[in-house]
């Protein structure tokens, strides 16, 4: 199979090897310009849709102060499943960490598409959990303390109404 | 020559300078640019009839042209000629809300249109193609293009209800019911000669008017994406939904365009493991939450027959849903839109092998074409409609290369020149069908139609001067 660059691969010095910053970090920058690096995708061209959704959620939310700094004191590893696609989700001091795959973790989440996409856009864990449609195992307290991380905020501004849409 | 056309269309409409034509020698594919001596700009059909029979007196070939958004090299000059650039001929001339038709002119873009409509409070809509904005309606109907009502409606020639053509000698001609009629409502009934225009890629007269179809804007529309992991089942519930005869579209992509959406510029040409490999976007349209809670419901019964059928098949996802999970994906939040992944990705190059043909015969399609386009490195970009109520479909297969790498150009070629070669073998056609693949077909193309084509274009344009270069004349 050809090896084929990424322009969103890293420029080289700082990130990981492997990982997706668009820029280095420098301290001079504004917080909530550095958000955005603040979440690492590792081996971007070969990353499934889960874990590509899971990096705009995360980018977006981090922009927020409070989000960001709940997140880099953070030290966990969460695995999250839909349907098929895995990815791992590790909080580190540098950022948020995106891998595809089941790697080690310290909780884990799984349901299918709709159901997972239901929790992120504000329908809540408790029914989707109860209804067996989301399943989560380890440490639900990490969970709870990772959702608002991953909750996706508001309506994009994009969106038109439904009857200019088409 | 120069001073011929600025006494037509007054000096400043006439360009000479390289750094002026310089746009005009290429568009985004891989053709070779070729640099036209002048470039002129008409306002009005009287003036296109003046330079018109001016190229004719002088043997200039001349090629129409708006956007300069084609990925087929068909707005590409021929050597030695002139582009006549129809960019501010782009008056919307009336619309007709009783009868739900439009005349336009060529310069009209699908943003223009789209403004008019809604600015104007005119409940009536077209359809857009997943070109940009700026791009011209008129000349995706006159090449027979596709939009997001060509489920319903077919390609857009087919939405044509008059036109009004600059032949090759200056002269002027009026089809359709317009021919007699100050209401351009048809087609119909006098012999339609339309045809003489549609699909001949500006050889044969250049457009100036054109009457066309719109049709009714709902008041819900509901845009739901649906995920499925295998070609038989995506489009085994594709032709299940086309019987239902309830949505308006059905479009289609491949995996590697959320991803390239999603920012990742050059993914790996196999999708990941366990991820969907094919998106239905379904638009829904009604005039009542009832029925549009009656065609939700149908639209989840046929995707429930067919993982009856063994399939994996998401459950629907609205598209706000999906926005509000990663704004990237808002490109398909409204169209028209521009697909900056597409045209706007730093190399600059985008190209396709784009086929009308049988939805039978998609899976078979899809699966030789993926194989080709990996094989040569390519992420597999596809693009899929039904159309026609089903009775054909659109496949597109999508490459985006680097112009400025030669070697990538080469790849590129050999790519479309493969992807061709199947698609031809299993009875698809190309569209808007560029010069080196016309002339790749023409040993294949029924003798009887080329004979006819060729003293049809005799007839229409003895000189040679229109469109030199495309469909072989």
């Amino acid at each position: 199979m050809p090896d084929r660059s990424n322009a969103s691969e890293p420029r080289g010095d700082e990130p990981p090897r492997g990982a997706d910053r668009a820029l280095v970090r420098r301290p001079a920058e504004p917080l909530a310009a550095r958000a955005e690096h603040l979440v690492i995708l590792h081996e971007p061209e070969r990353m499934n849709l889960l874990g590509l959704l899971m990096r705009g959620l995360l980018a977006a939310n981090l922009e927020d102060p409070e989000l960001r700094a709940r997140a880099l004191r953070l030290r966990a590893g969460i695995h999250v499943r839909a349907g098929d696609m895995h990815v791992t989700l590790r909080f580190a001091e540098d950022g948020v960490h995106i891998t595809a795959g089941a790697e080690a973790s310290n909780a884990r989440v799984s349901g299918d598409m709709k159901a997972l996409l239901g929790v992120v856009t504000g329908a809540g864990m408790i029914g989707p959990v109860l209804r067996g449609r989301v399943r989560i195992g380890g440490n639900p307290f990490l969970l709870l303390r990772v959702l608002p991380l991953i909750r996706a905020r508001a309506v994009h501004p994009s969106l038109p109404p439904a009857e200019e849409s088409q | 020559m120069k001073a011929a056309l600025a006494a037509i269309v007054g000096a400043d409409a006439v360009l000479d300078a390289p750094l002026d034509l310089a746009p005009y020698r290429e568009d985004y594919c891989e053709a070779d640019p070729v640099d036209p001596t002048l470039v002129v700009f008409a306002t009005k059909t009287e003036e296109v009839q003046a330079i018109v029979k001016l190229c004719a007196e002088r043997r200039t070939p001349i090629t129409p042209r708006v956007a300069g958004s084609n990925v087929g090299g068909l707005a590409l000059p021929a050597p030695g000629g002139l582009v006549l650039d129809l960019t501010r001929m782009n008056r919307i001339v009336s619309v007709d809300e009783a009868d739900m038709y439009a005349v336009i002119e060529p310069g009209v873009t699908q943003a223009d249109l789209k403004r008019h409509l809604v600015e104007h409070d005119i409940p009536l809509t077209f359809g857009f193609s997943l070109a940009p904005p700026d791009t011209s309606v008129l000349a995706n109907c006159l090449l027979g293009g596709l939009t997001n009502r060509s489920l319903k409606y077919g390609d857009q020639s087919q939405w044509v209800s008059g036109l009004e053509v600059v032949l090759a000698d200056g002269s002027l001609v009026r089809t359709g019911s317009w021919a007699l009629s100050d209401s351009a409502f048809g087609l119909v009934p006098f012999p339609d000669v339309s045809g003489l225009f549609l699909g001949w890629q500006a050889t044969t007269g250049i457009a100036t008017r054109m009457a066309f179809q719109l049709w009714p804007r709902h008041r819900l529309n509901k845009r739901l994406f649906v995920l499925t992991y295998s070609a038989h089942g995506t489009f085994e519930a594709v032709r299940r939904l086309c019987r239902t005869e309830l949505c308006d579209d059905i479009g289609g992509l491949s995996w590697p365009s959320a991803k390239m959406m999603m920012g990742v510029k050059h993914p790996f040409p196999e999708p990941a493991t366990g991820e969907p490999t094919f998106f239905l976007y379904v638009d829904l349209t009604a005039g009542s939450e009832a029925e549009m809670s009656l065609k939700e419901g149908a639209l989840d019964h046929t995707l429930a027959d067919v993982r009856r059928l063994g399939e994996r098949i998401e459950e629907p996802l609205d598209v706000a849903t999906l926005l509000r999970v990663n704004p990237a994906l808002g490109a398909f939040a409204e169209f028209p839109v521009e697909l900056e992944f597409l045209t706007n990705h730093g190399g600059g190059g985008l190209t396709w092998i784009g086929t009308y043909g049988p939805l039978s015969r998609f899976e078979d399609g899809i699966a030789a074409g993926t194989e080709i386009m990996v094989r040569h490195g390519f992420p597999p970009l596809i693009v899929t409609r039904p159309m026609r109520g089903g009775h054909y479909g659109v496949l597109r297969f999508v490459a985006i290369f680097d112009k400025k790498d030669a070697a990538e150009i080469e790849r590129v070629k050999q790519l479309n020149l493969e992807l061709l070669e199947m698609v031809t073998a299993k009875g698809f056609v190309m569209y808007k069908t560029p010069p080196w693949a016309w002339e790749k077909l023409r040993g294949r193309i029924d003798p009887g139609l080329l004979a006819l084509m060729e003293r049809t274009k005799r007839m229409l344009d003895p000189l040679g001067i229109l469109n030199p270069g495309k469909l072989g004349y």
